[in-house]
């Protein structure tokens, strides 16, 4: 990496970061969920109810979503966009014993 | 008019590049840098970090705004509202589903509505589509121009 790019990339603040590591990482997976399954943004617009012109919002990287809407886009793209320390345990456990974190919390009880 | 092109970043899904123009001392992209960072600061940082998460999340279209000539576009910016109305505008050549080549940028005056109206403006644009004719007509390869750090000149 360039020397001066790594400078000030140190210098942006952790608002920023976050900020476009969210947005900008929402809007990337959808695309890529939609490229997967071969969906025009026309008919993701008509799937959420939404205007094109809000899915172009969406999709710019700086929209500022709602837990509301991420909630609604991985329902209605029966996915997950955004992991929180629980699901990635879950995970975590799934894929170490075959079981789901409820399963074996429940079997130590 | 002569350019180089350089390395900024080598990302998982995409490369970052700028250009230097003649013999200028900056990239195009550090001079954008140099020049608004004291006076529009968090536009300035949103542009940056959105290149180092374009390079690990991809070239996708929704980040760009078409400036409708060829590969020419502009990223998009940090959203607009009535108290903090975005003013700069950074440009850039797609060049493949991989690479994005930064150009420069300046500021939008609130006058204009669009940006051929404003001079500066309408320079990189003019200048980017130079570039990005000459880069199609020769088919460059964007790797070896920079790894061998060669100079390309255009006749003005």
């Amino acid at each position: 990496m360039d020397n001066f790019f790594k400078e000030i990339l140190k210098k942006i603040p952790k608002k920023i970061r976050n900020y476009n590591r969210l947005s900008m990482g929402i809007a990337g997976r959808i695309d890529e969920i939609l490229e997967e399954r071969n969906i025009s943004q026309r008919e993701f617009a008509k799937k959420m109810k939404k205007s094109e012109s809000e899915i172009s919002k969406w999709m710019s990287g700086k929209h500022n979503f709602t837990i509301k809407s991420i909630a609604n886009i991985e329902a209605k793209l029966d996915t997950k966009l955004i992991y929180t320390e629980y699901d990635l345990e879950d995970i975590r456990a799934k894929r170490e014993n075959g079981k789901k974190y409820f399963d074996m919390v429940s079997d130590s009880d | 008019m002569k350019f180089r092109i350089v390395e900024i970043l080598k990302g998982r899904r995409a490369k970052i590049h700028s250009m230097i123009i003649d013999d200028a001392e900056k990239h195009g992209l550090k001079q954008f840098y140099d020049e608004f960072i004291e006076t529009n600061n968090k536009e300035v940082n949103f542009f940056m970090d959105t290149l180092e998460k374009i390079g690990r999340i991809g070239i996708k279209d929704g980040f760009f705004e078409d400036q409708g000539g060829n590969s020419i576009y502009r990223l998009k910016n940090i959203p607009t509202n009535k108290k903090d109305k975005p003013q700069l505008r950074l440009y850039c050549i797609k060049w493949g589903s991989m690479c994005l080549i930064i150009g420069g940028g300046g500021k939008k005056p609130d006058d204009k509505r669009a940006w051929q109206e404003a001079p500066e403006l309408r320079r990189i644009n003019e200048l980017l589509s130079k570039i990005d004719n000459y880069l199609y007509e020769n088919n460059l390869n964007i790797d070896a121009a920079c790894q061998n750090n060669t100079t390309f000149e255009i006749e003005d």
